[in-house]
């Protein structure tokens, strides 16, 4: 369905037109929070607050001015994973949590040594994240991972380029010091 | 240019996020800089180990308990544009009428004198005044009729899928109301129970809608006129 009617019918309270809507995007979103934390049922929790969100808001939103619908819903994604990890990160911590979820050995084939060394792998990278603030994180994801460019994060950050060079630079910085090879398996 | 300002360039050059001016120069350091090489390629070594991790396969979450969450999170907030609000039409009809069952419940167990009634169960409309049958009726047909009237006059004509979305979601709370009516009213009057049997099959057919290009439009705007569906309900409201 074309999606400007589909808004249309949204912006005017209809249910299926809702519906639609987050069938259509769910997965974008869901990828983004998980990418983000690292852990499905937080990604599952900015999911929820993202649509809430967006579609508390549908009235304010132009299609001409927003680029489309899910442009300006990842951009309230990308603010609500923030804004959920600056929430979250001191209960987190504290909680211990173990926010990537380990490797289990499949079939007799694994080697289960190099399965551990993956899980200790992982959790150094989930560790590093974690180093990083909130925004940081988000910037160093979307330039890393979603290979957006540093303009684009400008605009979905709503902030200087500048700024998201700093950002980029201080989480580098920051993981290139957490990920040096400590042992000679790592140098391999 | 001191090591320190290029620090920050040899991330953007290990990104492409370089103008051609701070590359050249950038190089230009690097030749001449052990130091910054070496910092060049443990950032791209560790860049590279990252990338090399597995990240794993993405899960797959209950969609279904999200999107209640989602619906439940809406519920106080659902407006329309304009700060109002959102409560549809039917709404009102299906909630009068709700009050008017209800009442009728409670006239029959505490006010009536309790035994068997022919069929076994009292019809609400024999509980009920008059009036007040007439009046749920009225609201239904009021609700009705724009709808069908729509239908027989332009078939599927200025209809897009949105309109068919609003008349799909209409359709059903009005069979609600159209089947409650007919319980209540049939026993009392066939030509009524005709009528609201009439509507039962065309708001079926309306909530059952999936895009403009199927035949059930122009079908309906067929059985709507054949059967004088609109002209029987408004000769039904000047009684």
């Amino acid at each position: 369905m074309d999606e400007t009617i589909l808004i249309q019918a949204a912006q005017a309270g209809n249910k299926a037109a809702l519906r639609e809507l987050f069938e259509q995007n769910r997965r974008r979103i869901f990828g983004l929070a998980y990418q983000y934390t690292k852990n499905a049922e937080d990604a599952e929790d900015i999911l929820q607050e993202t649509f809430i969100k967006a579609f508390r808001s549908l009235a304010s939103y132009r299609i001409e001015r927003e680029g489309g619908f899910g442009a300006w819903l990842f951009r309230i994604g990308v603010n609500a994973s923030i804004d959920y990890l600056r929430r979250h990160k001191a209960r987190r911590a504290e909680a211990g949590e173990e926010a990537l979820s380990t490797v289990p050995a499949q079939g007799s084939d694994v080697d289960p040594e190099e399965t551990r060394r993956l899980n200790e792998w992982r959790e150094r990278i989930r560790t590093s994240l974690d180093s990083l603030s909130a925004k940081q994180r988000m910037v160093f994801l979307l330039r890393h991972e979603n290979q957006f460019s540093i303009r684009e994060i400008a605009h979905e950050l709503r902030c200087t380029e500048g700024s998201v060079k700093t950002h980029l630079f201080r989480a580098v910085a920051a993981l290139r010091v957490q990920l040096r090879p400590t042992t000679v398996e790592d140098r391999s | 240019m001191t090591c320190r300002r290029f620090k920050r360039h040899l991330i953007l050059e290990l990104y492409d996020e370089l103008s051609a001016k701070d590359r050249r120069k950038l190089h230009s350091h690097l030749d001449r800089c052990v130091s910054c090489r070496e910092e060049l390629e443990s950032t791209r070594e560790a860049l590279g180990r990252l990338d090399r991790a597995p990240s794993g396969p993405v899960p797959e979450p209950d969609w279904e308990r999200s999107w209640r969450a989602i619906d439940a999170g809406l519920e106080p907030a659902r407006r329309v544009p304009g700060g109002k609000v959102f409560v549809p039409r039917w709404a009102y009809a299906a909630a009068g009428l709700a009050v008017l069952f209800i009442l009728g419940i409670a006239v029959g167990r505490y006010w009536l004198p309790s035994g068997p009634s022919p069929n076994g169960r009292a019809a609400v409309a024999d509980i009920l005044s008059p009036a007040a049958v007439q009046g749920a009726l009225g609201r239904h047909f009021d609700d009705v009729e724009p709808m069908l009237a729509a239908y027989s006059n332009n078939g599927s004509a200025d209809k897009s899928e949105a309109h068919f979305m609003n008349d799909r979601e209409a359709a059903q709370a009005l069979l609600v109301q159209n089947l409650l009516l007919k319980r209540a009213l049939a026993r009392k009057d066939p030509k009524l129970a005709d009528l609201l049997d009439d509507l039962s099959f065309i708001l079926t057919e309306i909530a059952n809608i999936r895009n403009q290009n199927a035949e059930t439009p122009s079908a309906l705007k067929n059985v709507i006129n054949r059967r004088q569906v609109l002209s029987r309900i408004r000769r039904w409201d000047k009684i």
